[in-house]
């Protein structure tokens, strides 16, 4: 790794994974319980009221029919009270004597309370002549309002019932006991069994103790006993205080009554054929939903829980955790810069199936990578082939021997000598065969080279050599140092107008071969040679090459590329005085030249 | 004194080569060129060279296929392969015979002249054996050589030491024998036979290259200075003449 970008980049996506897979993943998983909590607790609200509701109907119905059936029980005992009352006998005399005298009236009295001995919860008799003189049992006082009695509204009702009992209250409005306290009526009209004619009208009061002991006997706070007119008479007074015309029907009546903060439920039923009205509260116990159905729904509550988690998590390892380790792979893979297979343990499942097909598809491209740089490769020998068939260096040898011969008939040695060493250049120059040539022919070459120079520019140009003969052998890359004297000459030793001096020395080291190139020219700036040795990333193109490769930085760069090194060339230089190129070139193997020779 | 035949198709090669070294200063000396491989095979005899430059590239036999015949026939001829063309191929064949050194043109003298040393080197060091006393070879020997030069004329490799060592006698002794007894040389014989049969066919008007292949002289060049040599005119003047003597 060269310390390159890519690693923050794949931190980057990294993270932008975890965030659109784990993180939605748990999101997913919370919003589904959250959702199935909430929906849970609805449904339990509405089960528990429906049970409450359910729950306080039937204790309402159980305790307002008890207290219906204890109150008529009650009532139907005081009606046969009443009935003993108008039989009785000394009554009757009173009712019948035409003139009621105060020894009748003491015995009918004495009659009266005879009966009345029997029950407690009586509180008076009253019975009425038809000329308005009447008797009375009772220890309190009370009012009578004779002006109502007198009412046909009042009698009506009481002589409807031909002699039946009929349940009002407080002698329907005519008796009030001066406690305040209220009573309630059983009314008879009284006839003469003889002539059949109305007698008397018996106005028997019990007292409300006699709804306070069944109210009493039902918890005296969740239920009471009203009048049809909503007055108190037994039982809780906070109750009655929500009583309501509606409650006036035999059937029952359920209302949600609100207390404050409390919640309960008011039924009420009025009783048959009396000015009744039986309420009755009822709360909903902790316990409407039993214990052990709740322990249930909370078990089965907290095993989705876990349940929900262990698949969370069985997601987040088994798919999540693998892909992303199959991305950081792959990014690794990618940012190791070779398209090699991936080396990670997969589990063999779809991931590792997909691991198992990005490696195909590596391996895919690198078969046609391989593909592609072997057609590349052949279209380079092929065009390298045919550039070498234009040169026609056959050609052109025959053509120089030919050249030669007449030079030589002609008698111009000079021009024979200079004919031969161009063509002993060209012979080493184009030839071809390996990239690797021994440094002896390299040196041949430059010595060919310059001898051809100094034809041209005479005097201006010396060499000369020090080579071991230890390195004559060194196999190094063909055409290297041509070019590097050839810069000499043209960018050295031309430019600074005085004699120059080219050099050349190597030598073997430490299975390094040294080849130092130097030159008596104007020399080289440091901008230059830093330039000249500057490492371009982008790695040298093959075309570039062919390009660049007869000047001095296409050469350096095709030196650096042989030994895989950017560190084999060294440049040093004085400006105005020299310039001097040091090449290292590791020796691995003995020299195989092969081929020609 | 060494003797040197250079055998290349390249005049101005040869020329060059002839003119550039100096052959004396070696204890040498040009005795013959040819211009490929069937032109050496027929003069070889007679030139008797103790080195041969030859040229790989060359028309009707090429140097490799000279190259093994010589070797065959002349065990001790200093073979110096001398080629235009850097080819991999022809070094490899070259490896495989018994060639004394590989050289690329164009020539270059110092290269030249360090092989020379060491050819001359070489053969300084070479013991010819005794020559061995061959039996006497019996006047039908020579009728049954006549015969059989006859008969396989044709083929354009044979020459005196083919024929010498098919038989089993020294090529010089053959040689001499063989004029003893016929009034001729081999090479005359040879070149009779294949030159009867070329005026027969220059009778019926054939191409001169149809001509010289028929009669086991391939290459049409030599195979016209032969024919020119032999009857005093050119190939086309006597096919031309025969023409007119037919008008008449």
């Amino acid at each position: 790794m060269t310390g390159r970008k890519p690693d923050g980049k794949s931190v980057v996506s990294e993270g932008r994974n975890s965030k659109s897979l784990t993180n939605m993943m748990w999101l997913m998983t919370t919003a589904m319980l959250l959702l199935f909590c909430v929906t849970f607790t609805v449904s339990m609200m509405i089960i528990t009221a429906k049970a409450e509701r359910d729950y306080e109907i039937r204790e309402s119905e159980t305790v307002i029919a008890n207290m219906v059936g204890n109150i008529q029980a009650n009532i139907d005992n005081y009606k046969d009270i009443s009935r003993l009352i108008m039989l009785n006998s000394d009554v009757t005399r009173y009712l019948r004597a035409k003139n009621a005298d105060v020894r009748l009236a003491s015995n009918a009295h004495d009659g009266v309370v005879g009966v009345l001995n029997v029950c407690l919860s009586i509180d008076s008799v009253f019975i009425f002549r038809n000329d308005g003189e009447y008797i009375s049992t009772g220890k309190s006082l009370y009012t009578v309002d004779f002006e109502r009695m007198k009412m046909k509204e009042w009698s009506e009702p009481i002589e409807a019932a031909r002699g039946g009992a009929v349940i009002l209250m407080n002698g329907n409005d005519a008796i009030f006991k001066t406690d305040g306290s209220s009573m309630i009526t059983v009314a008879r009209a009284i006839y003469d069994i003889n002539s059949q004619k109305q007698t008397g009208i018996l106005l028997m009061n019990i007292t409300e103790n006699m709804l306070g002991r069944i109210t009493l006997a039902q918890g005296n706070d969740t239920v009471c006993v009203v009048s049809d007119s909503g007055e108190y008479l037994a039982g809780s007074q906070t109750l009655a205080a929500f009583y309501n015309p509606d409650y006036l029907t035999e059937n029952i009546v359920h209302m949600q009554m609100h207390d404050g903060n409390d919640r309960q439920m008011v039924s009420g039923r009025a009783l048959s054929g009396m000015p009744l009205v039986v309420m009755s509260e009822t709360n909903a116990s902790t316990d409407v939903v039993p214990s052990e159905t709740m322990y249930v729904i909370v078990f089965l509550l907290l095993t989705f829980f876990v349940a929900v988690m262990v698949y969370g998590g069985f997601i987040t390892r088994n798919v999540t955790r693998p892909v992303l380790n199959l991305a950081a792979a792959m990014e690794e893979t990618k940012s190791s810069g070779w398209l090699e297979k991936l080396d990670v343990n997969m589990p063999d499942n779809e991931i590792g199936m997909l691991a198992d097909s990005y490696n195909s598809m590596i391996e895919h491209l690198n078969e046609l990578f391989n593909r592609l740089i072997e057609n590349e490769k052949s279209v380079q020998k092929a065009e390298m082939r045919v550039l070498h068939e234009q040169i026609k260096p056959h050609f052109l040898y025959n053509s120089l021997e030919t050249i030669s011969f007449l030079a030589l008939d002609a008698g111009a040695e000079e021009v024979h000598s200079a004919l031969e060493i161009l063509g002993s250049f060209y012979r080493n120059f184009l030839s071809k065969g390996s990239r690797e040539i021994p440094l002896r022919r390299e040196i041949c070459i430059i010595q060919d080279y310059l001898a051809l120079q100094k034809l041209r520019y005479g005097d201006v140009l010396s060499d000369e050599y020090e080579i071991d003969d230890a390195a004559l052998d060194c196999m190094i890359p063909k055409l290297i140092l041509q070019p590097l004297v050839e810069n000499s000459i043209y960018h050295g030793i031309r430019l600074k107008g005085e004699p120059g001096l080219i050099s050349i020395r190597a030598h073997l080291a430490e299975n390094n071969l040294h080849i130092h190139v130097r030159d008596t020219g104007v020399g080289m700036s440091q901008e230059r040679i830093d330039e000249v040795l500057a490492v371009e990333r982008n790695e040298p193109q093959p075309d570039d090459l062919k390009l660049a490769g007869f000047g001095l930085k296409g050469t350096i760069d095709r030196i650096r590329y042989y030994c895989d090194n950017v560190d084999v060339v060294q440049i040093r230089s004085e400006p105005g005085e020299y310039t001097e190129i040091k090449i290292t070139i590791p020796q691995m193997q003995k020299n195989t030249e092969k081929g020609d020779r | 004194m060494y003797r040197v035949m250079l055998i290349d198709d390249e005049q101005s090669a040869r020329k060059l080569m002839r003119a550039s070294i100096n052959w004396e200063s070696f204890d040498m000396e040009v005795v013959g060129e040819a211009e490929n491989g069937i032109e050496a095979i027929n003069v070889i005899d007679d030139m008797r060279p103790d080195i041969a430059f030859v040229d790989i590239s060359m028309p009707f036999m090429n140097g490799i296929e000279f190259t093994e015949l010589a070797t065959k026939r002349y065990p001790h001829l200093v073979i110096i392969i001398l080629t235009a063309l850097d080819e991999f191929e022809y070094a490899r064949q070259c490896i495989r015979l018994p060639v004394f050194e590989y050289m690329l043109k164009p020539i270059i003298r110092s290269e030249v002249t360090e092989v020379l040393h060491r050819a001359k080197k070489a053969l300084d060091e070479t013991v010819h054996p005794v020559q061995e006393p061959t039996r006497e070879i019996e006047p039908t020997a020579i009728g049954q050589i006549e015969k059989y030069l006859r008969e396989n004329y044709v083929d354009s490799r044979i020459n005196l030491t083919s024929v010498a060592q098919m038989f089993g006698f020294s090529s010089s002794y053959l040689s001499r024998k063989f004029k003893q007894e016929t009034g001729k040389s081999f090479v005359e014989f040879l070149t009779e036979c294949r030159m009867e049969r070329a005026i027969e066919l220059a009778a019926t008007g054939a191409k001169m290259f149809c001509t010289a292949g028929e009669v086991g002289i391939p290459d049409p060049n030599y195979f016209g200075r032969c024919f020119k040599k032999y009857t005093g005119v050119s190939y086309s003047e006597y096919v031309n003449g025969r023409g007119k003597t037919d008008g008449k």
